[in-house]
């Protein structure tokens, strides 16, 4: 089993960052967490309603680690379809995609084919669709993986003014400065189990910096890793 | 809707894949060339409409059941699935939506290309194209690419897309061309065994009557009014159970 | 692979066996050359041949497949069904495909002819196609093209009697005596290699062999 007896929480209007070294098991949560794998009856809720009904995931955004889209499709196309499918009413589709084109800066790429974006544009490609229908939560996962650094500050303000709007965004990562940057709290995972949940300051604090205070808590699971 | 959504996706993909037309050009050099060839046939009429059904009948299951048994498999391994399941929509419009998306576009290419093929045949022999059985012939013919595609999907969410296509298109050889000769094989059989066999016969795809080009071909006449309707409900209905069935199977799916 | 290069090959494949199929038919065959198409497709260009002959029968029967047919189609639907659904299946079968035996006739026989020359092409060791096709030719009153048909059987069966005596019976009923008798010494001639005991062939060839010298005697003693 990929995860066994996790449990969190994440309060409304803050920024998660969910950690853990490779085969932790984040990847898997946020799946149980979007339904796309069974979990247990009862146990996986998202704002009150379980994980397993398709209702859980209205006020949802979702970018997934790997970024896998239909190729022979261009942006546009593929946005109104997301779109459509996030329950967007069809005369305001046109608005709300150029909204989150603008917004992560692909305006100009929009009548392209996916087939010739670079992995950053791929990138911001899924966070626009994220976005689609101004969700009140965002998972996302590896926001940052391929893009540049000017692209990752603009993703660093991005997050911040959505949490500024009161959004809820849980998102996981393997750059622990970049959480350290963003995030209001973390969520350690290892082996399947929450091995620390709590403010990044708390977790920095003895450390000096979340890298450091990364691998002393995992240490701390795992002696034999000393 | 969703699934409208997705078969919207669905259509886009194929439309843009190159090697789908591939299989319309071949198909018509082929037609041209049995016309034209020096084999007899400039007087021939009913091998005129010979080629026209069957070059249009092998073109639409040539393209539909690969087109069908890629659709999920495809969007599973590739992950695209994830940012489609991950909206707030179940898995059976995912499911209706893919096997929709198949259906259109497999029954639009067929619709053209068997446009052209009649307006071939209607070259030859313009009475022809105005047969009331070439046109019911039709309509039976995109029913039962809405079989194939349902049957293919169904498949596709329980193995490969290669094995998809196998199994569809084997199901479709044995019924097709052997349906009444199985019927007859189990009328022969006794006792309990014939009871089974005549159980799985009946789950069976029938697509042999969904096959009228004889008639067409050899003046036969159009089908009775209501065995044409009962052939039609009959197709649309297994498609829609199979369908059903192939969604339980991907909605236990782990993705 | 991706999509391009593989339409090409597609394409060319194609068009390299159409043209392999248009040449073949067009080139005198030497004596026990075999086809292009049968050395490059074997077993299914042999099934293929059969096929098309299946479909000539077919033609034949306007429609209705040899083990289909009924005399009274009325006469099965009143048999007993016992199996569940068994009428309504058995009344389908019956609808989308037709059943009653009949034949084709007249002008409309000349149907029949596309798939022997597609049977022959496809396998021109199908030495049924050459006979079936030969015959009907001549009975649709192509009988040029009969002889054409038979002769392009002969170049690719050099050594079979049954081409022979074919082409022989064609010249005797187009009262070209002197072309049948040659022909029908040699299907005689050929048949006795095979060492069998008189069959029907034998027989006609001996028959037809007979009244074409008589007929060329009298011819040219007037």
């Amino acid at each position: 089993m990929a995860v066994s007896d996790l449990s969190f929480y994440v309060n409304p209007g803050e920024i998660v960052g969910f950690i853990g070294p490779n085969g932790a098991g984040k990847t898997s949560a946020i799946k149980a967490l979007l339904g796309l794998t069974p979990a247990p009856a009862d146990t996986c809720f998202i704002s009150g309603v379980p994980s397993s009904d398709p209702r859980s995931r209205m006020r949802l955004g979702y970018m997934p680690e790997i970024s896998y889209y239909p190729k022979y499709l261009k942006l546009s196309e593929f946005l109104h379809i997301c779109a459509a499918l996030s329950g967007v009413p069809r005369a305001e589709r046109r608005d709300a995609v150029r909204g989150v084109a603008e917004r992560t800066g692909m305006t100009e790429h929009l009548n392209s084919r996916m087939a010739g974006f670079s992995k950053g544009m791929l990138q911001q490609a899924g966070f626009a669709q994220a976005l689609l229908r101004n969700p009140e939560i965002l998972i996302l996962d590896e926001p940052m993986s391929g893009l540049d650094p000017i692209a990752r500050m603009r993703m660093r303000e991005l997050l911040s003014e959505l949490r500024a709007e009161g959004k809820t965004i849980l998102f996981s990562s393997h750059e622990l400065g970049e959480i350290e940057m963003v995030a209001d709290r973390i969520l350690v995972l290892s082996h399947g189990r929450l091995v620390y949940q709590g403010s990044v300051s708390e977790a920095v604090g003895m450390d000096g910096n979340l890298e450091r205070a990364f691998i002393r808590l995992l240490q701390e699971e795992l002696p034999w890793a000393a | 809707m969703g699934c409208l959504a997705i078969a919207h996706l669905s259509v886009l993909e194929t439309l843009r894949r190159k090697e789908f037309y591939v299989v319309l050009v071949l198909i018509l050099l082929l037609a041209v060339w049995l016309q034209v060839a020096n084999i007899g046939a400039s007087q021939a009429g009913r091998f005129s409409r010979e080629i026209v059904m069957q070059m249009a009948w092998l073109a639409s299951f040539a393209l539909a059941a690969p087109l069908a048994a890629r659709q999920i498999p495809t969007d599973v391994e590739q992950r695209t699935a994830y940012i489609l399941l991950a909206r707030p929509i179940p898995r059976w419009q995912y499911v209706a939506g893919r096997g929709l998306g198949a259906v259109f576009a497999s029954v639009s290419c067929f619709t053209g290309l068997f446009l052209v093929l009649v307006g071939m045949l209607a070259l030859k022999s313009g009475a022809a194209v105005f047969d009331p059985t070439l046109w019911q012939a039709y309509a039976l013919q995109v029913t039962a690419l809405i079989m194939l595609c349902s049957l293919t999907v169904f498949f596709s969410c329980a193995c490969t897309p290669a094995g998809a296509v196998t199994f569809a298109i084997l199901l479709l050889g044995v019924t097709r061309y052997g349906g009444q000769s199985l019927m007859e094989m189990i009328d022969r059989l006794g006792g309990i065994r014939q009871y089974v066999a005549w159980a799985a016969y009946l789950g069976l795809p029938h697509f042999e009557f969904f096959d009228i080009s004889r008639r067409f071909v050899h003046g036969w006449g159009p089908l009775p009014a209501s065995t044409f309707v009962m052939v039609l409900v009959y197709g649309l209905a297994y498609a829609v159970a199979v369908g059903a069935i192939g969604t339980v199977i991907f909605r236990r799916k782990w993705l | 692979m991706g999509s391009r290069p593989l339409a090409v090959i597609a394409v060319s494949g194609v068009i390299a066996m159409l043209l392999a199929g248009s040449i073949t038919t067009r080139t005198r065959a030497s004596e026990g050359e075999s086809d292009m198409l049968v050395r490059m497709f074997g077993a299914t260009a042999e099934v293929a041949s059969q096929s098309a002959m299946d479909r000539a029968d077919l033609y034949l029967h306007a429609g209705a497949a040899h083990d289909q047919q009924r005399d009274d189609p009325a006469q099965d639907a009143e048999r007993a069904h016992t199996l569940p659904l068994q009428g309504v299946l058995a009344r389908l079968h019956g609808a989308t495909a037709p059943e009653e035996h009949k034949h084709i006739e007249g002008a409309e026989e000349k149907e029949l002819l596309p798939w022997f020359v597609i049977a022959a092409r496809l396998n021109p060791r199908n030495i049924e196609a050459w006979l079936d096709g030969g015959y009907w030719y001549y009975r649709t009153g192509k009988v040029e093209e009969a002889e054409r048909f038979i002769t392009q059987g002969i170049k690719h069966n050099p050594k079979d009697h049954r081409v022979y005596l074919e082409r022989g019976i064609l010249y005797h009923r187009m009262k070209r005596w002197d072309d049948a008798v040659k022909d029908l010494e040699t299907s005689i001639k050929l048949y006795k290699k095979l060492n069998d005991d008189s069959p029907f062939e034998l027989k006609a060839a001996r028959i037809y062999l007979r009244d074409s010298r008589e007929k060329l005697a009298a011819s040219t003693d007037s």
